[in-house]
């Protein structure tokens, strides 16, 4: 039990490892099919908050002015206080 | 306080210009303005995949950088941003989900709500861009809540291993090991054919 326990947390390491590196923006190898398996379906789950990421950056100056507009009301409401 | 509205008049032309007056440890380099930019689609995208509705994580997501705001004096160094703005969301997101708008009425909407849409970008492209990423998204959903959370704060908001244990409370090697766990579900989804 223990040494399955230790391999499932080798295995984790080995991955957890290639996970960064392709965050970072390398190309990671893995020496191993299930990992690989497991390596794309991190590249799909990464590309996809990317591509949320990047689509939520056209609204950054909209909601910049918003909070602005919101801090400036508020300054305004502490200064009538 | 006079002098507070004419700052934040000025600011709202010229944001990069926030630090100076504001008292972040290096003005220039680790403004407001600065975390704002870096940080925004990050903290958008990871609401945005926890609410499942556009202008609701845009709304929260205002909220979380107003809070950011007012405790900036919190933050004592850059590098530890990611964490702070973080740990702002997901509390307002679990502050949220108690005053809830009821859950099933922001399914319903997210149902009606497919993403963010991207002025000006080829709609056939747009649309299997965003086939792909609804399938995964979709499947990750369906994860167990400690695998969800876990697998968002990695690929929404980047954080390093260290970080999630840290924000989740638990070790590293368990954030590996979860994070393992989650991967080799999803596989298992993705042979089911489940979506």
């Amino acid at each position: 039990m223990e040494t399955l326990r230790m391999q499932e947390q080798k295995r984790a390491t080995e991955l957890a490892r290639a996970i960064d590196e392709m965050l970072a923006g390398g190309d990671p190898k893995v020496d191993d099919t299930e990992l690989e398996e497991l390596l794309q379906i991190a590249r799909m789950r990464r590309d996809a908050a990317r591509e949320a990421a990047g689509q939520a950056a056209v609204y950054e100056r909209q909601v910049w002015e918003l909070l602005m507009k919101k801090l400036r009301t508020e300054a305004r409401r502490d200064l009538e206080r | 306080m006079v002098a507070e509205v004419s700052v934040l008049d000025r600011t709202a032309r010229a944001p990069a210009r926030w630090a100076a007056h504001f008292g972040l440890p290096e003005p220039g380099t680790d403004s407001f303005a600065d975390i704002y930019h870096h940080y925004f689609p990050r903290v958008c995208a990871y609401l945005r995949q926890r609410v499942r509705d556009s202008d609701l994580a845009l709304d929260l997501t205002a909220i979380v950088f107003e809070k950011a705001y007012v405790k900036r004096a919190d933050l004592r160094c850059a590098d530890a941003a990611a964490s702070w703005l973080f740990t702002i969301a997901r509390n307002e997101l679990a502050s949220h989900w108690r005053k809830e708008i009821p859950r099933t009425e922001a399914l319903e909407r997210s149902a009606r709500d497919g993403s963010f849409t991207s002025p000006g970008e080829d709609p056939e492209e747009s649309l299997l861009r965003k086939e792909r990423a609804a399938v995964i998204m979709g499947l990750v959903r369906k994860l167990p809540q400690r695998e969800y959370e876990v697998i968002s704060l990695k690929f929404d908001a980047e954080f390093s291993n260290q970080e999630i244990a840290s924000e989740l409370q638990t070790s590293e090697v368990n954030v590996r090991v979860t994070m393992f766990r989650a991967l080799r579900r999803l596989r298992g989804f993705l042979e089911n054919g489940d979506s």
